[in-house]
Parts: C-alpha cells; sequence; structure tokens
C-alpha cells in the first residue's frame, strides 16, 4: 500500500523544538511539549533527534494493546488511538521500539502522531527541513532499513 | 494567582540554611510596574537585600527567573534570568542565557525561584511538576559544568530535564564563575556561578509537564506566530545570524578600527582573518538552536587536524573572539576555541577571563611584574599555551590564578604600583569587545550602564554600525541614543525577548501585541519602554544606595588620553564630561548622577525617595 510517513533528518535538526511546541498548540491548544505527539530525543548537547510514530508494518503498539484501544486508519496508515477503550496503562509505550507513543499527563491516555489529516503541522515549521512529510519509498528510513538498532548504537535512550 | 497569562503566578522560595521552601505569588502589582524577568528580580532584589552586604556571604540571594512570554511559541523567548547581587561589581547582576531552561522553569510550575543562605554541604535543587527538593550533591562538586549536568540527568533519569550548574570556578568562588546549561548555554558575566557556589549550591534541575496559559484564543496566537515568522524569514540580520551568529561582526569591527587589540592598546587586530566568521565556518558541524528559535545562531565546531585536533566546541561569539583572540593578540584558531571550550567546563565568563588576562600581560610588557610574579610564566603577547594554562590556574585558584580570578579591578589592587591604568573595566566589570573610542555611543552606555561595562545593557552597536543616520564618532545625540537603547533592553529582559529581537524586526507594536494577546493586559507600544525606564532608575537606585554614584561613572583614562594609534578610528578619544552631561539631562538626572525626585515620581518609584536623599 503506498502510504506517507514524517521522515527525520536528524543531520538538520537544530534542536529548536520548535515541532513539540507547535504540535501541542494544533493538538492541544496548549503550549506545553509534554503533550506534544513528536519529541526530540538528546543525543548530545547541541546534537538531538526528533521522533516521531514510523507506522510500523508490525505495529508493536496495537500488538501490545490490551483493550483494542489501537487502530490502524486506513486512509493514511496513522495509527488511531481510541481514547474510550485506552486505560493508560502504558503497554503500548513499553512496546514502541522509538519511544514515539506517549501517556498524556493529564488525561493519561495515550497519544500519537495522527498526521493532522494529511497536513502535519510540525512538518510546515520545521525551519530546517529535518522533517518532511514524503511516501514512504523515498523517506530515509526506508534506506536505513532498522530504525531500531540505529537508535541503540546512538545510545539515545536513558534506561 | 495572577489574573493574566503568560505567567504561572507562582515564585518558588528556597532557603538553604533553614532548607524552608515555600511557594509565593507573583504579585500583579509587579506585573504592572515591571512587566516580570529582569524587572521582577531587581524589585525583589531592591527591597530585599540590606545595603552593602557581602555578595558571597548567606545575606546575598540569588534569582532564576523567566517572562510572561517564556514558554510562548513567540520566537526568541526562551532566556533565562539570573540576578543577584554582583561579587565583581557590588551591584545588580542580572544576566541571561538562552537554551531550554527558562521554558523548563515555567513547564515545572513557576515563574521564577529565590534562593537564600547557605547549605551546610554541598547540594542541588531539583524541581520536578511543582515539587521541590535539595539534594545532596557531594559526589558532583569538583566536576566541570558537563559532567555536572551529565551525572545529574543519569540520576534522574531523564534527558529531557534542564540543568544550570557552576564547574570547578564557581566552587572556588572566582569573581567572574559563570553558569551554564547544556554545555552550550551560558550565563556568563558578573559572577552568578560565584554566588551558587558562595551558597554551596552545584546546580539546579527542572521539569514539567504544566502548560503556559494564554489569554487569547488559539487562533489569535497563531496569527501572532505566522506574522513574525514572516518578518523574520525577510530580515537580513536573522539571514546573517544564520550564518555566523554574533561572530558576523567581528571583521567589519576590525575593519573600522575599533576592535579591541592588546588590551585595548591598539584597535585593528593583524590576525583577525584567521579567527574570524569565515574561519570559524570552516570548522563548522553543524548549527543548533535555543528553544522555540527558527533563527538558529549558534554552531558547534571542530577541529580535525593539527596540536588542538579533537577540540569541540560551540562557536565563540563576537565577545569571546575579542576576549580570548585579539585582545591577547592570538590568532591561533585552536588555542581560541581551546580557551573557549575551557572556560565553559570550568565555568567562567570568556570575556572578564580574557580581559583580565591581557591586564596581566599588559603588565608583564610594562615590566608592573615580572616571571617571579607569575609563578615562572612569561605572559608574553599571544602565547595561547600560557593562556590556556592561566585559564585553569583561574578557574583552580592556583598560584597567580588566584590574583586573576579575583577580577582585572581586584588584582590591579592587589598588584599595585600604578597598574589600575591597565585594568579595563568600569564598576569592576571587565569592558567588552567594541573600543568604545571607535563608537562612542557605546563608550557612554559602558560608563553608565547599571551592570558595570556590558555591552547588552544598551547595545549602541547595531545603530552605530548600521544605521546610516547614526555617525559612531559623534558625539550629539549619543546621550539619547544610550538612554533609550538601555531602557528598551530592560523591556526586552523583563518580556523576556533575546536581546537581539529587534534587530530581528521585532516592532514596538509587536512586542505589545503579542504581550496583549499571552497575557490579557492592554499595554500600548509607547508605555512599554517606559517599563524599562523605570527599571534603569529602580536599579540607579540600588547603585546609589550601595554608594556608586556619578563619580563611578568612568571610563579607564586610557580612552579618555590615547588616541587610537592606527586604523579607521586614528587619533580617536572619548569626551566623557561632555557625554555624561547629555546622558545625565536627557534621563532627568542631577550632575552628581543622581534621579531627580521629580523623576522617581513620574516614574512611581517615590518609595525610593528616602533611601537616596537622606
Amino acid at each position: 500500500m503506498a502510504f506517507k510517513i514524517i521522515s527525520v533528518d536528524e543531520k538538520k535538526c537544530v534542536s529548536c523544538k520548535i515541532c513539540e511546541i507547535v504540535c501541542s498548540l494544533k493538538k492541544e491548544g496548549a503550549l506545553n511539549p509534554e503533550k506534544s505527539r513528536i519529541r526530540v530525543w538528546s543525543l548530545h548537547p547541541g546534537i538531538d533527534v526528533p521522533v516521531v510514530c514510523r507506522q510500523c508494518n508490525d505495529s508493536p503498539c496495537e500488538d501490545a494493546c490490551e483493550y483494542d484501544a489501537i487502530s490502524r486508519n486506513e486512509e493514511n496508515n496513522s495509527i488511531v488511538i481510541n481514547s474510550t477503550n485506552c486505560t493508560g496503562c502504558g503497554l503500548c509505550v513499553e512496546a514502541c521500539p522509538f519511544q514515539a507513543i506517549f501517556l498524556h499527563p493529564e488525561t493519561n491516555k495515550a497519544i500519537t502522531c495522527d498526521l493532522c489529516e494529511g497536513d502535519p503541522t510540525c512538518v510546515k515549521y520545521c525551519p530546517t527541513k529535518a522533517i518532511t512529510y514524503v511516501p514512504w519509498e523515498r523517506s530515509l528510513e526506508a534506506k536505513r532499513g532498522s530504525e531500531k538498532k540505529l537508535y541503540q548504537d546512538l545510545n539515545l535512550f536513558v534506561d | 494567582m495572577v489574573n493574566f497569562g503568560g505567567y504561572t503566578g507562582k515564585l518558588l522560595r528556597i532557603n538553604l540554611t533553614t532548607k524552608n521552601i515555600k511557594e509565593e505569588n507573583l504579585k500583579e502589582e509587579w506585573i504592572n510596574q515591571y512587566l516580570g524577568g529582569r524587572g521582577v528580580a531587581s524589585k525583589i532584589l531592591v527591597d530585599e537585600l540590606e545595603p552593602k552586604i557581602d555578595p558571597l556571604g548567606p545575606k546575598n540571594k540569588i534569582i532564576f527567573i523567566t517572562g510572561p512570554l517564556t514558554g510562548t511559541v513567540i520566537p526568541t523567548t526562551s532566556k533565562i534570568g539570573i540576578s543577584t547581587k554582583s561579587p565583581l561589581t557590588n551591584h545588580i547582576s542580572c544576566g541571561f542565557g538562552g537554551g531550554y531552561f527558562g521554558p523548563q522553569l515555567k513547564f515545572s510550575g513557576y515563574d521564577g525561584i529565590i534562593i537564600e543562605g547557605k547549605a551546610e554541604n554541598p547540594v542541588y535543587i531539583w524541581i520536578n511538576d511543582g515539587k521541590a527538593e535539595i539534594k545532596e550533591a557531594n559526589h558532583l562538586w569538583g566536576k566541570d559544568t558537563g559532567e555536572t549536568e551529565e551525572l545529574i540527568k543519569k540520576e534522574l533519569k531523564d534527558k529531557r530535564i534542564g540543568v544550570a550548574c557552576i564547574g570547578q570556578a564557581g566552587e572556588n568562588k572566582v569573581r567572574f564563575a559563570s553558569v551554564i546549561h547544556n554545555r552550550h548555554f551560558i550565563i556568563g558575566r558578573r559572577g552568578n556561578g560565584a554566588v551558587m557556589g558562595s551558597k554551596n549550591l552545584k546546580a539546579v534541575a527542572v521539569k514539567g509537564t504544566k502548560s503556559v496559559s494564554v489569554a487569547a484564543n488559539t487562533d489569535e496566537v497563531w496569527k501572532l506566530y505566522d506574522e513574525i515568522l514572516e518578518i523574520m524569514n525577510k530580515n537580513p540580520v536573522v539571514a546573517g545570524f544564520k550564518l555566523h551568529g554574533t561572530a558576523a561582526s567581528v571583521a567589519l569591527v576590525n575593519e573600522l578600527g575599533f576592535m579591541p587589540t592588546k588590551n585595548f592598546q591598539e584597535g585593528v587586530f593583524d590576525g583577525m582573518d584567521k579567527v574570524d566568521e569565515q574561519a570559524y565556518f570552516n570548522l563548522s558541524v553543524k548549527p543548533f538552536s535555543c528553544w522555540g528559535c527558527p533563527v538558529y545562531c549558534r554552531r558547534i565546531l571542530e577541529i580535525k587536524d593539527g596540536p588542538y585536533a579533537g577540540i569541540i566546541t560551540s562557536r565563540p561569539e563576537h565577545q569571546t573572539t575579542f576576549a580570548l583572540g585579539s585582545c591577547l593578540n592570538l590568532s591561533d584558531i585552536g588555542a581560541v576555541l581551546k580557551a573557549n571550550l575551557l572556560c565553559d567546563e570550568y565555568g567562567i565568563d570568556t570575556i572578564s577571563t580574557g580581559v583580565t588576562i591581557a591586564f596581566a600581560m599588559e603588565c608583564y610588557q610594562r615590566e608592573i611584574i615580572k616571571k617571579s610574579d607569575t609563578g615562572g610564566l612569561s605572559l608574553k603577547w599571544g602565547d595561547g599555551e600560557v593562556v590556556n594554562q592561566l585559564i585553569k590556574m583561574i578557574a583552580f585558584r592556583e598560584g597567580f590564578g588566584d590574583v586573576l580570578a579575583e577580577g582585572s579591578k581586584h588584582a590591579a589592587a592587589k598588584i599595585g604600583k600604578d597598574s589600575e591604568k591597565y585594568a579595563m573595566q568600569v564598576k569592576g566589570l571587565e569592558i567588552p569587545g567594541y573600543d568604545p573610542r571607535g563608537a562612542k555611543g557605546i563608550g557612554l552606555n559602558y560608563a553608565t550602564a547599571t551592570r558595570g561595562a556590558d555591552h547588552n545593557d544598551g547595545w549602541t552597536i547595531a545603530e552605530e554600525l548600521y544605521n546610516d543616520k547614526v555617525d559612531r564618532l559623534t558625539l550629539e545625540g549619543k546621550g539619547k541614543l544610550a538612554k533609550e537603547i538601555q531602557d528598551k533592553a530592560k523591556t526586552i529582559d523583563s518580556a523576556i525577548f533575546c536581546m537581539f529581537a529587534l534587530d530581528f524586526g521585532y516592532t514596538p507594536e509587536f512586542i505589545s501585541k503579542s504581550l496583549n494577546a499571552i497575557t490579557g493586559m492592554r499595554i500600548t507600544p509607547e508605555k512599554i519602554f517606559e517599563i524599562g525606564e523605570r527599571i534603569s532608575n529602580l536599579e540607579r537606585v540600588f547603585a546609589l544606595r550601595e554608594g556608586f554614584s556619578g563619580k563611578d561613572d568612568i571610563l579607564p583614562e586610557r580612552f579618555i588620553k590615547e588616541g587610537l594609534p592606527s586604523g579607521s578610528s586614528k587619533g580617536q578619544k572619548v569626551d566623557l564630561k561632555r557625554l555624561l552631561r547629555d546622558y545625565y539631562k536627557v534621563r532627568d538626572w542631577d550632575k552628581n548622577g543622581y534621579p531627580t525626585k521629580e523623576k522617581l515620581e513620574k516614574l512611581k518609584l517615590e518609595e525610593y525617595i528616602k533611601a537616596i536623599y537622606k
């Protein structure tokens, strides 16, 4: 199936975190990076990597959910969360290999990128085009193969 | 709680002696009079600090402060302010640094933190979503700023927290020790780091999940955001900053003959092309940015070969290029970058470090000091190895470094033999990288700024370099220019915007519009800079109460008596007396530099009349 993803070129990221703040403003009407669906993870001071849902084929988040709260949007391939079903148990957060699904700080429900109906706000405001919305085949992610290994190599997350 | 958006309405007061932690409300009266940021911090210090206390004693307080726009989508508002009584100048020392700490403090639920007293043993403060605790920091004492930040993030198991910390220099109470955040963001001047060290406070760490409230509806915020982005995208200064940051001006200032060289003995640096913006650009690894800023004016540089191979540091600013380069006649870019890195790791201000070393080098040149005074070092101009050795000696107060760690003014007093002539400082603060003989407005600002010889307190340079209608060498109109820019800077520091916002195309109209949208206040473009004027005068009250007066509004005699020896500003001197007469008049200050009673009343500062008119 042809679909588009938010592709990240971390070499172009300047650590401004504008993507986080515009996401929270767009999705929540709030100025609050902890409500953002995209997060910029620090690798080293001055060197950061934006992380956002990769729409994995095998979707470990969907598999992990025991409450039937995660499904796929057939139109744009994004992950959809049913917040009525979501209990905030956090199994999906643990299952995501990219740490791209989060619990909302107030509602405690899972949140992740829904691609803003095909016009992602983060992409629109990224000042360096470090994030772009492109067909999967043309994305850096498709070229690289396993991102998970890359992220582990970068020691991106603190356990 | 306050009835305004933007603010959290809450301050945290932490006493390190009693370990008492309490929340206080931000007073609405402070918002109306002083806006936030620097204004509010100065108000608290003026009201709470006893005059003439020891800045390094437990009676001093140190304030971390944000403004109403901190943590909002409006660009260039990420700065954190840190204010205290400076151990270098005995004056208010509000300093600013970029990065992420300001917004992170706001998201944790506070507009600011007031820290008092002195901890018995090393500690750090951890504020997590409205909860604060004082944590033990024995294991962090002795670590540099990068290591400290990493260790705290590891210990708290989170890379997204904000840390502002001191290095060894702050622990050793070097009078110009800085506070460092995220390795590259520096609250550099006037020794805020030494005050933290004197309190046994190694770091402050913050994190939060709270939103910043906004008075206007979301559509209005988007409209403002799109409006300012469009302005910034067309602005040529923004374009220049993206490439070269503040280093963009070093070659130009040198060409115009006022790039201070060899401790301000000369205004043209022969080695400039080896350490100018292009030389830096050639070493660029990647740009990086403060929080929410589309200008991303900072860069990481790496030296790949030669004796300094492996040095990775942030690109020196204009000021560092001067202080650790031209002022020391040092053109070896590797040595300059290493010096910059060491200053950031140990946590000392690059300007005061460089200018204090330059003072020592001139004393050595004039044989006021000899090898027997320096522990065997020959302080020859342009010797990068000696410079880097001295930086370490200053940070650890080793040998002759212990003398220099006091700053050029106190060091000159210790050395004696008329050496104070070569201490390039005003009110104890070392002079930044524009020779005042080549730009008279900045000279007047150095002499009168409430923070001492501080370029950011009244950055007339933008006008004197880039406005065709302003002649940098004439005296006419410089009183008004310095006064107006000093007042604007106070408003900018209180909102808080980046000091370059006005150069990036922000107009008074946009500033008032964004303040009104975020906070819900109704302030006109005309009124916003009146707040700045109030803060300038309030800080003057602090100075007068400390015993400063017009007699301290001076410049080193070199600028008044010696003409620049060569270059495009050859022969220029500063007629400071005339500049000051003009300035005091524009300010409504009397001939002794006291604001008139009428002026204080007009600015609603009448409660301070008694404090300065006995």
